[in-house]
């Protein structure tokens, strides 16, 4: 035919755009994972802190520094804070996880990692809480130390200075005195009485005098050994006093160093956004609202979802519907069979196609697609008739379009989102792809047959959404290519699966709970 | 029949029109002329409904134009087809869309009817196989067929003329006239035609007016006014620069 | 001299509201249209086209340029905290909350708005719109709500695309000329991007298309004064309308905290 049928219409044009549009969108959404579908694949645990220590909102659940969640909430509960999990599905969390507050390096973002207990412990449910809570050791935390022992060593040496000095102090020592000259005395008195026997103990003394005399150097250098030890070990000890104290002496001024240089590198950062601000102008206005706007979004966080997802009714309720799905998909299984309606009006055309269709399905990922169309443009009679007046030939083509009843055969496979058909389509050779989205609510279709035809193969596009289980909306362009035929349309269907018509046939169908 | 009672327009307090008073008969070319800027397209505008008059009355058999809303202006519009001074054709669209666009807006034809008629049309005006050119790509003169075959395609009862020679050279004037005359005689519809050609106004008319100073000053048929005494009409009919009508 | 000045001031403001009144009843009744039917869908269609697909190459540009110029600058910035990771979530968040639609509506009206103002402007001068009226075809059904719905469908889609090519240029940049991981780029956008931030640029976006379509349809159908005033209208259509698009930017923002 003529070239121009080669040339997309407006309406292929801004069809493929809005295609190309929605693509990017729903990727978009799909890898942000702000929209999912089935809320149920996460669940939220509680735990209390004394701090959250300027955690945020979204900060990352990591267990073993991998994240399996997000803080959803902080709240103030008794002075406590409070926060919220969003744990993803499927990750097991022991009922003896300790949550510790931690931060990645010094000046890195706050996050809550949970450390495993033992292997064997019950998971924690939904809505329940972590008990056990620590604080990591970072840099806060270091200080906090530090200044305890400090504390401590005061402590000690005041009580010491308490028993020393003062007025009981000094009759403590004026009562040992005492008690010295006591004994003396005592001792006098007894070697008085005694005079024999301290002549007795004198010869005595004298043999120990004569023993050490020989015996003497090798106490002596026991003595000294002993002594020696004990001093080593005193030096030792104070060593590493010193030592510990100036090793973190200089932890400390590397912090405050640390901190001066952070601080004067803010200032220069400040300097060349106000520089920048100059330049750009009020350009930058609308961007500083945004990053304002940024900000208050992560201070929100997903609040209100988190509220939601808080609710202990909708809970029920998401978790009835899951089980639903999850019957329904077990159903799916096996063998079933569909049979379905869908009408379809052409609004270039200003008339309707209907498609009546059984579809057995042995597998989930595979199916036989039988259909009887009506097809309202379903016969083109080309007739030519010449006609010559006056010398005149006239030649007038005429295309009579007739309605025909046509059926179609296909066999559908499908992999993944995919589906891919084929065999007769509209009584003709063909093939088809779907791509089920958005949990197969979403089907976009493409369908090419008839390519016997004098013009172009009959293409069909069209999008699919099932408003529930049973029905269904499309609206696509038909016969797009071929410029006397296409038309845009749009329609609504039905589908029941066997099991649905044994409910609805049957002879008392049970009220609705 | 159209009746035009006491008309009155003023744009930022210039009286244009002060009072018209013209009966339009049916089945006949009604010419209205005067020099330009008299006020000549304000009247027509003012017919079709264009344009909304500050008094006065305009009947079309009976049906007030000035009183009727949106929605029944459209009907009576339907029933009248008009010749714009440059035709006003679509530049987006073809020869055929052109023409074939009132009957796609108001009928419910299909496109193989309209194709139809619209070919009669172009007939009708002189004109063939120009269907799927664009209105750039014709001369002046086919413009004003074309814009003529537009205006009557739905065989209207009035047809409006906003100078259908203007910009024509005489030979090409001559065969628009003669357009005229052949398009009126085959369906006696009423024409109403406005210009300052006084060849083509004593060719077509069947009545001609005189508009001037905001008012219709002389009226009659083309004896009539060829042999009217009024210094202002002699001077506008023999075209002469001297006289009580001042070139400035 | 005061009175002349205070009835200059008087006569600028009756323009403005004058204007602001023809603009919004336009408006009004092209959206009545829109669902009074007949509705023509080819016409639609037409201008959907033209206002968006043909727009899609400048879009693409536009986006891509910003998004790379904003991954350089705020890398430049970021860099003094030692954190370039959040380069992507600047390009992303600024592209989706602000930049993408004020700049897919601001090119957009230039080119398009400007070239609807010339032919509207056009069709007044010729008369094409009077004879629509004498047909009994209503203008505002026949040229402005075709355009306004194209606007209003075309606008978000452009933005969309104006967003994805931002965080694209920016990837280019970051990861292929900075050297920010890739992995950190993508990652890092997931973190700090949601899916209502590019649904509040989508938003903003639709009354952009509102405006462009609605500003530029009013000059168009107003313009006045032979081939001067086509130019004067599509002129005015552009300051207008991208004047229209910043201020109420900047409404939206203030009204939209999410």
């Amino acid at each position: 035919m003529k070239k121009d049928t080669l040339k997309l219409s407006p309406e292929a044009k801004v069809g493929l755009f809005v295609l190309l549009g929605l693509i990017v969108l729903v990727y978009m959404a799909f890898r942000l994972g702000g929209i999912r579908f089935g809320r149920g694949s996460e669940y939220t645990l509680t735990v209390d802190f004394d701090s959250a220590d300027s955690l945020d909102r979204g900060a990352s659940v990591r267990v073993a520094g991998v994240e399996v969640g997000k803080v959803r909430e902080i709240d103030l509960r008794n002075n406590r804070a409070h926060l919220v999990l969003r744990i993803n599905h499927g990750v097991r969390i022991g009922r003896d996880f300790t949550a510790a507050l931690t931060a990645k390096g010094l000046l890195g973002e706050k996050y809550l990692e949970l450390i495993p207990g033992s292997p064997n412990a019950p998971p924690l449910k939904n809505g329940e809480a972590i008990t056990r809570t620590a604080t990591y050791v970072d840099m806060d935390k270091l200080m906090t130390t530090l200044n305890d022992v400090a504390v401590d060593v005061k402590g000690i040496s005041e009580s010491l200075n308490k028993v020393l000095g003062g007025p009981a102090g000094e009759q403590t020592i004026r009562n040992i005195v005492t008690n010295i000259e006591e004994i003396s005395d005592r001792v006098n008195h007894m070697i008085s009485q005694n005079d024999e026997r301290v002549g007795h103990i004198m010869s005595n003394l004298d043999e120990f005098t004569a023993l050490l005399k020989t015996q003497g150097p090798v106490i002596t250098e026991d003595l000294r050994a002993t002594l020696k030890n004990l001093n080593d070990s005193m030096a030792k000890t104070s060593d590493n006093l010193n030592q510990m104290i100036s090793e973190n002496r200089s932890g400390l001024k590397e912090g405050i160093e640390n901190l001066k240089v952070a601080s004067i590198k803010m200032q220069e950062a400040m300097a060349a956004i106000d520089k920048m601000t100059n330049v750009i102008g009020p350009g930058v206005a609308s961007t500083v609202n945004s990053v304002n706007s940024i900000a208050t979004k992560i201070d929100k966080g997903e609040g209100t979802l988190g509220k939601l997802v808080n609710d202990p009714d909708l809970h029920d309720k998401l978790d009835k519907t899951i089980t639903g799905i999850n019957d329904y998909i077990e159903k799916k299984e096996s063998f079933r069979t569909f049979i379905g309606y869908r009408g379809e009006y052409l609004y270039d055309r200003r008339n309707t196609k209907s498609y009546f269709s059984l579809r057995i399905q042995p597998e989930s990922d595979k199916y036989y697609l039988l259909e009887v169309v009506d097809d309202p443009n379903g016969k083109l009679n080309r007739t030519t008739t010449t006609d010559v007046v006056g010398g005149v030939t006239t030649t007038t083509q005429q295309t009579q379009i007739t309605d025909a009843l046509k059926f179609s055969a296909e066999i559908a496979k499908r992999i993944r989102m995919v589906t891919l058909r084929g065999g007769i389509i509209e009584s003709t050779g063909g093939a088809g792809m779907d791509i089920n989205m958005l949990g197969d609510r979403l089907k976009l279709s493409l369908d090419a047959f008839d390519f016997t035809r004098e013009a172009h193969p009959h293409l069909k596009t069209w999008a699919t959404f099932y408003v529930s289980k049973y029905f269904f909306l499309d609206a696509g362009y038909d016969n797009f290519v071929n410029k006397d035929l296409r038309s845009g349309f749009f329609g609504l269907g039905f589908q029941f699966d066997d099991e649905d018509l044994k409910y609805l046939l049957s002879s008392a169908p049970p009220v609705a709970l | 029949m159209i009746k035009i009672i006491d008309l009155k327009k003023s744009f930022q307090g210039r009286d244009v029109l002060d009072g018209v008073n013209l009966t339009i008969e049916k089945g006949k070319i009604t010419v209205i002329i005067g020099r330009s800027g008299e006020g000549k397209s304000v009247l027509i505008k003012h017919i079709i409904g264009l344009m909304k008059p500050d008094s006065g009355r305009i009947l079309i058999d009976g049906d007030d134009m000035t009183a009727l809303r949106e929605r029944e202006l459209n009907e009576v519009r339907k029933r009248f087809g008009m010749l714009f001074q440059g035709a006003a054709l679509f530049d987006s669209m073809t020869v055929a869309e052109n023409i074939g666009f009132p009957l796609v807006e108001h009928t419910n034809l299909d496109d193989e009817e309209v194709l139809k008629i619209v070919g009669e049309k172009l007939r009708r005006v002189g004109l063939e196989g120009v269907e799927s050119l664009m209105p750039a790509q014709l001369s002046g003169g086919m413009k004003k067929r074309v814009g003529l075959a537009r205006a009557i395609v739905m065989d209207p009862e009035i047809v409006l003329f906003d100078e259908p020679t203007s910009e024509l050279d005489p030979v090409m004037s001559d065969s628009i006239a003669d357009l005229v005359l052949e398009t009126q005689q085959a369906l006696h519809t009423t024409y109403a035609v406005i210009t300052h050609d006084i060849t083509l106004a004593y060719k077509i008319a069947d009545r001609i007016a005189m508009l001037h100073g905001g008012r219709i000053i002389e009226e009659g048929s083309v004896e009539e006014m060829k042999s009217n005494e009024n210094p202002i009409v002699r001077q506008f009919l023999e075209g002469r620069a001297q006289g009580p009508l001042k070139a400035y | 001299m005061i009175m002349k000045f205070l009835e200059a001031v008087g006569r600028r403001a009756d323009g403005v509201v004058n204007a602001t009144g023809s603009m919004a009843i336009m408006l009004g009744q092209a959206v009545m249209f829109a669902f009074v039917p007949p509705v023509k869908l080819r016409n639609i269609f037409k201008q959907m086209s033209f206002v968006g697909v043909e727009s899609v190459y400048v879009v693409i540009l536009t986006g891509t340029f910003t998004g790379m110029v904003l991954a350089l600058q705020s890398f430049n910035a970021l860099k003094r905290f030692g954190a370039e990771s959040l380069v992507s979530p600047t390009v992303a968040l600024s592209m989706a909350r602000e930049l993408g639609p004020v700049l897919t509506g601001l090119m957009v009206t230039g080119r398009a708005g400007s070239a609807m103002a010339t032919e509207l402007g056009t069709m007044r001068l010729t008369e094409q719109i009077d004879a629509l009226v004498t047909m009994a075809v209503n203008p505002v059904r026949y040229l402005v709500t075709p355009r306004v719905i194209a606007g209003v469908t075309m606008f978000p889609l452009l933005t969309i695309i104006a967003d994805f090519s931002g965080v694209v240029g920016g990837y280019v940049v970051g990861v292929k000329f900075l050297g920010i991981n890739s992995a950190v780029y993508t990652g890092r956008i997931m973190d700090f991007v949601t899916v209502h931030d590019i649904f509040y640029g989508l938003k903003k976006s639709l009354v952009f298309g509102v405006i462009t379509a609605t500003v530029a349809c009013f000059h168009g159908f107003y313009a006045k004064g032979g081939a001067e005033g086509v130019g004067r209208a599509a002129t005015g259509s552009v300051v207008m309308g991208s004047i229209l698009i910043l201020m109420s930017d900047y409404l939206l923002s203030s009204l939209m905290t999410y």
